[in-house]
């Protein structure tokens, strides 16, 4: 069963008694709200996603509910909370789904230690994948969201998440997360309507999602290996650049942008240098014109790979134990 | 008396009998899981399964497991370079640096270590270095945690440890300690003998506690300093502790006559008695017998009997209730009670009060 087969009203009724278990990529998620606008944001952005009616076991269990207090009624709030982790500050209840994708995030990226996670959007075509690896206010999403309209398959646009014996990406499929003047830029290039309504925020000038395509969701059980890793930065007024950057340098940066490198200890090394034996090439990447921004994405598949120094482990001399 | 609160019924039995854990339905997972994360006991489980063999916990319970594992790893990890960096700084300064609680388990290369999380490392040190140890460990990069004026006399004229310490590149916490309870308190057990009676590790100047005052420091930490909310984790330590050191000819017949020595005799009653509720069987009858002279009186012994049981209930919020809350905050109530006479209590909350407010004024 998928979400859009169920009625909004169920789907409320669930949400507020036990919780409704949605497949999102490896990841059951039980989530409960008393919230109707949860159930709204569900079958919205949720659409095509399967519903797991009696699952006896979730990986993550989410709540997101009203403000405490004088809070649920007087410039009302909501906050999320996984288990017992309150991971954000309340924010003005109108924002309630971003806060349920905020709350999703946090969770996959505080509890799947059993994936090497990296900050990062990544996006499938012709079976290989494109890691974009930044900082937030990078133009990461927007570039990502971009691409998806141009039909690459979006595996996530905040969590790279790399499986540990054989460093294939796995997709979250999860909707993407738009914010300020780039929700405008993505609706003008969105004829599928695939573009949510934006909820306005005076902090990040309005957030909106983007929904995932149907193909998106039923292809959310098939990994793929990487092909790219790109670093990018949004500059006004930039011309449209780019350089190669050698993997080793390219693995520094991942592995700072990473959220579970260092907890992983050896595994999480040998994963990344896997990885990044397995890239075709890496670059930084400037940019200000999102349309040259895409042509130059989707020229990437023809270019030769790039020559460099391989990073695997295996080319490296044996250290040996810090004593 | 035996009344267990049903939410908590699958995490004592596996702690109990891990072999349980290859009967459990997937449903009994999923309440489990969490409840073991909340109580920071999730990478107990982990290392309850290797033990067991994954392959016969559910499959998708067992990653899970393998990330409390690695997590705990981590920690494990963390740990040794944290000893190694104290020792250190701190060997040309002191003759004596006792690691307390983690630190210790992972030292001494204890049982009680295995999967176990870490939140801060804590030592013990003769309270006449103490103006050294904390020079040398400012100059080596480690800074107060608590500015305020108020704060730093708060430990320094009444804890029984420095004000907290953070590194300041590998942001780990360091509590330097010169006895085990605070000084305004009701028992005060004397360090010189902790200190005189420590085991020295192989590398010089490391020691640990001896196995029973490790168990009384256990005790005393969680029920007479009252961090109660790590409470099921704490009786997990101190089973580990027992079970560990229980086979030494010496340690049962040394254990309650060192209690008295330390003031630490009521918190030694409260542990076993606790313990042998947790984990029944682990204390011989004869020990549990002496013991009884320790115990409290009539009210308040089954009083907090009841409050400890609710109180150690996991804090999950679907399961959350008035009296686990009404339990805890008894408790905290309890500790703080202990921890300072009134005359000096009342104007303490009274200042901490003020000051939140301030600052909540501020923050408006």
């Amino acid at each position: 069963m998928i979400v859009s087969q169920c009625s909004l009203n169920a789907l409320r009724h669930q949400l507020r008694w036990g919780g409704v278990c949605i497949r999102t990529g490896p990841f059951l998620c039980r989530i409960q709200s008393p919230l109707p606008e949860i159930a709204r944001a569900l079958a919205d952005s949720y659409a095509h996603f399967p519903v797991i009616p009696e699952a006896p076991f979730a990986d993550i269990h989410l709540r997101v509910l009203p403000g405490r207090g004088l809070r649920r009624w007087i410039r009302p709030q909501v906050f999320c909370q996984c288990d017992t982790e309150v991971p954000f500050n309340p924010h003005p209840r109108r924002l309630a789904p971003a806060m349920l994708e905020w709350g999703l995030n946090w969770a996959v990226a505080n509890l799947a230690h059993w994936y090497l996670m990296i900050h990062a959007a990544v996006l499938e075509r012709g079976g290989r994948c494109l890691v974009l690896s930044a900082l937030a206010e990078s133009g990461k999403s927007t570039l990502c969201a971009a691409l998806a309209l141009r039909g690459w398959r979006v595996f996530s646009d905040e969590i790279a998440l790399i499986r540990l014996p054989d460093s294939q990406l796995v997709p979250l499929a999860r909707p993407i997360c738009l914010k300020g003047a780039s929700i405008e830029l993505i609706r003008q290039r969105d004829c599928e309507g695939l573009v949510g309504p934006t909820w306005p925020d005076p902090v990040r000038g309005g957030i909106a999602l983007v929904r995932p395509r149907r193909e998106t969701v039923a292809g959310m059980e098939t990994p793929a290996p990487v092909g790219w890793v790109v670093f990018p930065k949004f500059e006004p007024g930039c011309p449209t650049q780019f350089s190669p950057l050698p993997k080793a340098l390219a693995f520094l940066r991942l592995a700072d942008n990473s959220f579970n490198y260092s907890l992983l200890g050896t595994t999480g090394f040998q994963t990344l240098a896997a990885l990044l034996d397995q890239a075709q090439g890496c670059y930084k990447f400037r940019y200000s014109k999102l349309d040259e921004a895409v042509l130059w994405f989707e020229r990437l598949m023809d270019r030769p790979p790039e020559c460099s120094a391989s990073v695997s482990s295996s080319e490296w001399p044996e250290m040996s134990e810090p004593s | 008396m035996s009344y267990v609160p049903s939410a908590n019924r699958p995490l004592l039995q596996v702690l109990r009998e891990p072999e349980q854990m290859t009967h459990l339905a997937l449903a009994d997972w999923d309440l489990l899981v969490r409840q073991a994360r909340c109580a920071r006991l999730l990478g107990r489980l982990g290392y309850q399964a290797e033990q067991l063999g994954v392959e016969r916990i559910p499959e998708s319970v067992r990653p899970h497991l393998e990330a409390a594992s690695r997590t705990a790893e981590k920690h494990r990890t963390m740990m040794h370079w944290e000893i190694h960096q104290v020792r250190q700084v701190l060997g040309p300064v002191t003759q004596k640096i006792v690691l307390l609680k983690g630190a210790a388990y992972v030292a001494a290369g204890l049982p009680t270590a295995q999967g176990r999380l870490f939140s801060d490392m804590d030592i013990l040190v003769p309270k006449a270095d103490l103006a050294q140890v904390e020079q040398a460990l400012l100059a080596a990069g480690w800074q107060p945690m608590k500015l305020h004026p108020y704060d730093q006399r708060y430990y320094r004229a009444w804890m029984h440890e420095l004000p907290p310490l953070e590194h300041r590149t590998r942001q780990t916490t360091l509590d330097v300690h010169h006895t085990i309870l605070p000084e305004t308190g009701r028992l005060h057990p004397d360090p010189q003998k902790l200190l005189a009676d420590a085991r020295p590790l192989p590398e010089p100047p490391l020691y640990v506690l001896s196995p029973t005052d490790m168990l009384l420091h256990s005790a005393a930490h969680l029920f007479q300093d009252g961090e109660i909310g790590g409470a099921l984790r704490d009786l997990v330590d101190m089973a580990d502790l027992v079970r560990c050191f229980g086979a030494e000819p010496e340690f049962w017949p040394n254990l309650l006559h060192r209690a008295r020595q330390l003031e630490l005799g009521r918190p030694l009653w409260y542990a076993l008695a606790h313990l042998e509720w947790c984990f029944p069987g682990l204390t011989p009858k004869e020990v549990l017998q002496q013991a009884q002279s320790e115990r409290p009186p009539w009210p308040i012994r089954p009083l907090m009997h009841l409050l400890i049981r609710w109180a150690i209930q996991p804090e999950l919020p679907e399961h959350s209730t008035w009296l686990g809350q009404t339990a805890r905050w008894l408790l905290y109530v309890r500790s703080h009670w202990l921890r300072m006479p009134p005359r000096l209590l009342l104007p303490h909350l009274v200042h901490k009060a003020l000051r939140r407010w301030h600052h909540e004024e501020e923050e408006k």
